[in-house]
């Protein structure tokens, strides 16, 4: 089994292209949560995420040019200046088994894969790798892998409030918790919402940003969450991970109360760590 | 005076011209970088790299070093450790003051008034209550995830003053300070330095003979600074163990005495202690005469470079024996796990006993540290290289004073 078995996606956008562009591709369809930054050439310049746009919205980035141009003007700026470098860039050779245990090893969930001239031949994330690792029971719980530390918000938080944690957190996902957890708000959602509410023009301008960060979080919150006990079998939760095309869940105990928080790379290192990278790669070939 | 146009055939002349790009945008601007010694360590070597190429795209870029003496930089290095997770430390009043007071005095004559101002590490940290004007940014190098509660919040309270903060890695984010302006900028190497650059055989050759290294037989290099976090006795340890099965096999472990690192001296000692009577052990350092070109030589000449610390900020030495086609057996600690792919361009491991074993097989399989080696060059040349770390630096600038 070679790399590409694993079938990266192709998800870039130009360096010089407007920073909207990089937008618009994380709130489309089911939406990415990152996208590649290539050169004229196709090679690979950076990296930039749906969390670096709401920083950005949320002023805690780009502040000298946010201080010259509104909102709308920024987001006419090319992706270049916003994005970050990237330092986790292998070549088309490398190794599946050597993928794996990089990953895991430094709770990374992506990396980027070029041929020999650094132009993109695509970017391999969790999602790949669990897609191979189906159908299977790894005798390790939920709850030896999973995050005990969770941030969280209220259904009537304010969604400037959720996007502060979760920049401040640096998570990409929120539970919404009462006492039970309610729903999940991701920064995808909330990246959606803001161009879905525009209401001239694509890009909503400061007056408008400043009124939908205003909503409440469960206006927007994905409520059928899908919530994980801590004695499942990581397994269980890699399948919904893979079938939902969702990127985390909380973990809840039989009465509700949150407990954890589950991500794929979570699932990805429990596996490894108790399989041996050498064994996960000969299960995927499989 | 190098200039950025020299990195084309390294890097593609795509790299470049964004580079320039980037430049363009905050030409003519004043920064400032502070930090506490023009000799010895990482901060310095990145900022003798940095701060000419950023004068040579147009950012009008000076250096400040502290002027302190012996107590102030023992309290430093205390901070130092307290904040990279020695939980022994704690400072009496008398060492928190005088830390101040030297800050205070330094502020007097350096020169603090740029659109931006660069503090780099701990020492010059207080500087900050001095400040006139400009966007100031506080620069971690340290490995700060596991923090000594005693020291950090005197610390923290500095570090909430500055406008952004710069850390190596994520992970090093104290939780404290997450609601500021954080930027990750991970450390990169410079190919066309001195210490990184490319050597003749016969410069290698004569660095060695210089030595009393033979060249004719495997060695196992070091390089890092005598810091109890290097584990330099467990690296010799592991040695023995290495010649055990290669009796031919040399060791270098060869450092640096920064000014600002008054352990360096004791640590020193005990590590020749340790290697006393082993006329194979080559403990090096600036005072023998070892400056970047030499220990470019030893990398380059090394069968195996290992790096065997419990702590490591980045591991910038990692990246330079990598860079030169070394394969290194490194610990998981820091940025060494970013770095060495474990079985591709060197072994990840987690005991001495491991250490000794992909060393030993490395000495007893040339072609094997080949293969390896070309794939390290390869992964620095992607990930870790200076022009990232110009555009990081770029960018930064633009984030704060861009036009």
């Amino acid at each position: 089994m070679n790399i590409f078995d694993l079938e990266p996606s192709k998800n870039a956008i130009r360096e010089d292209a407007p920073l909207i562009s990089a937008v618009t591709s994380f709130v489309e369809g089911k939406g990415h949560y990152r996208a590649i930054v290539v050169d004229g050439a196709g090679k690979v310049a950076g990296v930039i995420s749906g969390r670096r746009i709401l920083e950005l919205i949320l002023g805690k980035r780009g502040s000298s040019i946010r201080a010259k141009k509104d909102l709308r003007q920024v987001f006419l700026e090319p992706v270049n200046l916003f994005m970050d470098e990237l330092h986790q860039i292998f070549l088309n050779d490398i190794g599946v088994e050597a993928v794996l245990k990089f990953m895991a090893e430094n709770r990374l969930g992506y990396l980027v894969i070029v041929d020999q001239s650094s132009v993109f031949r695509g970017i391999l994330e969790e999602a790949n790798i669990l897609k191979r690792m189906r159908g299977r029971r790894f005798g390790v719980t939920v709850g030896e892998v999973m995050r005990h530390e969770v941030y969280r918000i209220c259904p009537d938080a304010s969604l400037l409030e959720a996007a502060h944690t979760m920049v401040n957190a640096r998570v990409r996902r929120l539970p919404v918790v009462m006492e039970k957890v309610v729903g999940i708000i991701t920064v995808n959602d909330v990246l959606r919402h803001m161009l879905a509410e525009a209401r001239e023009e694509l890009i909503p301008d400061e007056k408008e940003i400043a009124e939908i960060l205003g909503e409440k979080v469960e206006e927007v919150m994905i409520g059928d969450v899908v919530c994980l006990r801590s004695g499942a079998d990581v397994g269980e939760a890699l399948e919904k991970a893979v079938d939902l095309d969702v990127s985390g869940f909380p973990v809840a105990s039989e009465d509700g109360r949150l407990i954890g928080i589950l991500s794929r790379i979570d699932i990805i290192e429990g596996i490894v760590r108790k399989m041996g990278s050498v064994e996960v790669v000969r299960m995927m070939g499989q | 005076m190098t200039t950025i146009d020299e990195y084309v055939p390294i890097v593609g002349s795509s790299e470049v011209e964004s580079i320039k790009q980037l430049a363009e945008r905050v030409k003519g601007s004043k920064v400032i970088h502070v930090n506490a010694t023009t000799f010895g360590g990482g901060v310095a070597e990145i900022l003798r790299r940095l701060i000419p190429l950023a004068n040579t795209l147009g950012i009008n870029t000076s250096w400040e070093t502290l002027r302190a003496d012996l107590e102030f930089f023992v309290t430093t290095k205390k901070i130092h450790n307290a904040l990279q997770g020695d939980m022994r430390i704690n400072l009496s009043k008398e060492e928190l003051d005088h830390y101040f007071k030297n800050n205070r005095l330094n502020a007097s004559h350096l020169n603090l008034d740029g659109e931006v101002v660069v503090i780099h590490d701990p020492q010059p940290l207080p500087l900050i209550e001095y400040r006139n004007n400009g966007k100031w940014v506080w620069r971690c190098h340290i490995d700060t995830s596991t923090l000594n509660p005693a020291v950090w919040p005197t610390i923290c309270g500095l570090v909430r003053k500055y406008d952004a903060l710069v850390f190596s890695l994520e992970r090093y984010v104290p939780k404290d300070l997450s609601d500021m302006r954080t930027l990750i900028h991970y450390p990169t190497i410079d190919p066309l330095s001195p210490k990184n650059c490319g050597l003749s055989p016969t410069e290698i050759q004569q660095a060695l003979e210089r030595y009393g290294i033979d060249p004719e037989r495997p060695i196992i290099t070091t390089v890092s600074r005598f810091d109890p976090w290097k584990n330099l006795l467990g690296t010799i340890d592991v040695y023995r163990k290495v010649r055990g099965r290669v009796p031919d096999a040399q060791l270098i472990l060869a450092g640096s005495f920064a000014r600002d690192d008054p352990e360096g001296t004791d640590q020193y000692e005990k590590t020749v202690d340790y290697a006393k009577g082993d006329r194979d052990i080559h403990v090096l350092t600036n005072i023998d005469g070892v400056g970047d070109k030499e220990i470019n030589s030893f990398q380059r000449a090394s069968s195996v470079v290992t790096q065997l610390s419990t702590r490591e900020g980045f591991g910038l030495t990692v990246t330079e024996a990598l860079w030169k086609g070394v394969p290194v057996v490194g610990t998981k600690v820091g940025g060494i796990t970013l770095q060495v792919i474990d079985g591709v361009n060197g072994y990840l491991v987690e005991s001495l006993e491991d250490a000794a074993e992909k060393a030993t097989m490395l000495l007893k399989k040339p072609w094997l540290a080949r293969e390896l080696g070309v794939a390290g060059t390869q992964h620095v040349k992607l990930n870790f290289l200076i022009t990232k770390g110009i555009k990081d630096y770029l960018r930064m600038h633009i984030e704060l004073v861009g036009k």
